[in-house]
């Protein structure tokens, strides 16, 4: 049995407008956990909540009621230094690549940033050997690091997003529908890639996606959106 | 079955800072009428690249050789005026990616009654009811009309591009990517679209790397790859038995059927490729693939373009 990771404690969210009196719900009382070492999938159409699940999880948007654990300290309580290594252990990797990356960078310059930010890589020797053994195990050229993200495929882009993300070595990734732009070969070479790191570093992997097919395929456990209700369901019930 | 449309020796190139790019080379095709084709392949395969080809609304950049006809009419030679008064009325084009292809300064109803006052199909006056129809059409609200596109979700922009394309139900109707990025839903509300326009005459031809869409909709399914047109197939024959490697390695890698990458990147072409361009990834490669010409070969409804046939 897996620990707990992450824990949403009857989450409630919803989103305002200064046009409306009236705040329009998204979710209410909404629970789910993650475990270490676990692949999750979370189901549901567009438009859903999906992907405000984990912006609320990295304090990107504000949430009203409930609270949200990393290893059992609520996130809303860290200090700066907890705040900055939880950001290095949950990575996310999303949709569109092209946006993900600075587009006046080479893209060496934007795998350098992660030994930038994180104080614990920041006395590392040498990043850009590692930074090369990354992009070996995604299957890309150390050529590419010299140039810049329009230069470059979706499914390269999206590669690197991945390189990025595993860089920093994280507990736990998400993939926001991370997949769904690209062609079906790229999205089984990645979801191979996903597969075998989870699998060698012990690390916990959540997909995001509307995509049914992938998720039953990839995940041991699902989440689903499902008229206007959250929870677990088993892969029979797809 | 007398053909719609016939493609005869395309190619495609786009002069680049870098050299000339080859996106389309030694295509012939024949599109049959009143069924729908989907075209199947990935990113930079040249499947939207023969769309543009056929509606000729290419880049600047891009120069095409070959024959495109279409009812018995050269595509290739027609003036720009000619070919404007067929774009619209007689061939559709619904392009990708609708939240750039939609002008976001004009209402929807404009967008929708552009093409069809152009072309002279309805007056200024009948504007309002022929929207108006559409959008039913369509099973969108018809007050959307007066509504902007970036005010609508994905799957709706999706839907009213659609419906400025195919306004004039013309006969052939090309749309590229009419469902990327959209949920399941919106997915099957599409395809429930494209069915309704074959069945009021329309021919669909259908550019997607979405194979699971292409399996529930296609009657025909054309394969490109490397820039080159693979496979030609009926439906149930190539979902039963694909015949080309790369066919086989597209289908063996949806979710639905495990998973199974490709190893390998796909190609891009500075000189004009002579041999397979499937051949450094292909599992089922011969010695011969290596520098041997490969021509197409027919087998009973089916065409293929690989050396072990």
């Amino acid at each position: 049995m897996s620990q707990i990771l992450i824990k949403y404690d009857r989450v409630s969210k919803s989103f305002g407008s200064p046009y409306r009196s009236r705040k329009i719900p998204v979710f209410h009382d909404l629970s789910l956990t993650i475990g270490t070492n676990e692949r999750i999938g979370i189901l549901g159409p567009s438009g859903c909540g999906k992907s405000t699940l984990l912006r609320m999880l990295l304090g990107l948007i504000p949430f009203e009621g409930g609270k949200i654990f990393f290893r059992q300290q609520d996130i809303k309580k860290m200090t700066k230094v907890e705040r900055k290594q939880f950001h290095q252990d949950v990575q996310v990797v999303l949709q569109d690549p092209l946006n993900a990356f600075n587009p006046v960078w080479r893209m060496q310059r934007s795998l350098l940033e992660p030994f930038v930010l994180f104080p614990s890589l920041k006395n590392l020797l040498q990043p850009e050997n590692l930074i090369k053994t990354q992009l070996n195990a995604v299957g890309l050229e150390p050529a590419l690091l010299n140039r810049y993200p329009h230069q470059l495929s979706g499914g390269q882009l999206q590669r690197l997003a991945l390189a990025r993300a595993l860089l920093v070595d994280p507990v736990c990734l998400f993939l926001d529908e991370a997949t769904s732009m690209l062609d079906v070969s790229i999205q089984a070479q990645i979801m191979q890639l996903i597969k075998e790191r989870q699998k060698s570093k012990n690390m916990s992997v959540v997909i995001i996606s509307h995509d049914r097919e992938l998720i039953k395929h990839m995940c041991q456990r699902i989440y689903a959106f499902k008229d206007e209700k959250f929870g677990e369901i088993k892969p029979s019930e797809l | 079955m007398s053909h719609l449309l016939s493609i005869k020796d395309l190619e495609v190139t786009f002069r680049t800072a870098e050299g000339t790019g080859y996106a389309v080379t030694d295509v012939s095709a024949d599109l049959k009428p009143h069924q729908i084709t989907t075209i199947l392949g990935e990113s930079g395969s040249g499947k939207s690249v023969l769309g543009s080809a056929i509606v000729q609304l290419l880049a600047p950049n891009a120069s095409a050789k070959g024959s495109i006809r279409f009812q018995d009419r050269e595509l290739t030679t027609l003036s720009a005026k000619e070919m404007d008064r067929i774009r619209g009325t007689e061939i559709g084009w619904v392009a990708q990616n609708p939240q750039s292809a939609l002008n976001s300064v004009f209402q929807i109803g404009t967008l929708i009654a552009e093409g069809p006052i152009h072309h002279k199909y309805i007056t200024k006056n009948e504007k309002p009811t022929f929207v108006r129809k559409i959008l039913t059409s369509l099973r969108l609200p018809e007050k959307l009309d007066k509504q902007y596109s970036f005010e609508l979700s994905g799957g709706m922009a999706q839907r009213v591009l659609i419906a400025s394309g195919s306004g004039m139900v013309p006969p052939l109707l090309i749309l590229d990517e009419p469902t990327k990025g959209l949920d399941d839903n919106n997915v099957a509300a599409v395809k429930r679209i494209i069915e309704d326009l074959a069945a009021r005459g329309s021919t669909p031809l259908v550019i997607t790397h979405d194979v699971d869409l292409a399996e529930e909709l296609a009657d025909e399914i054309w394969i490109f790859y490397g820039s080159q047109l693979v496979e030609q197939a009926p439906k149930e024959a190539f979902f039963k038995q694909p015949l080309h490697p790369y066919s086989k390695g597209l289908i063996d890698a949806t979710p639905k059927r495990g998973l199974v990458p490709i190893p390998g990147e796909s190609p891009a072409f500075n000189t004009r490729p002579v041999r397979c361009t499937y051949y450094p990834r292909c599992p089922a490669a011969l010695e011969i693939c290596r520098n041997q010409a490969c021509p197409t070969v027919t087998l009973d409804n089916r065409r293929v373009k690989c050396l072990r046939y």
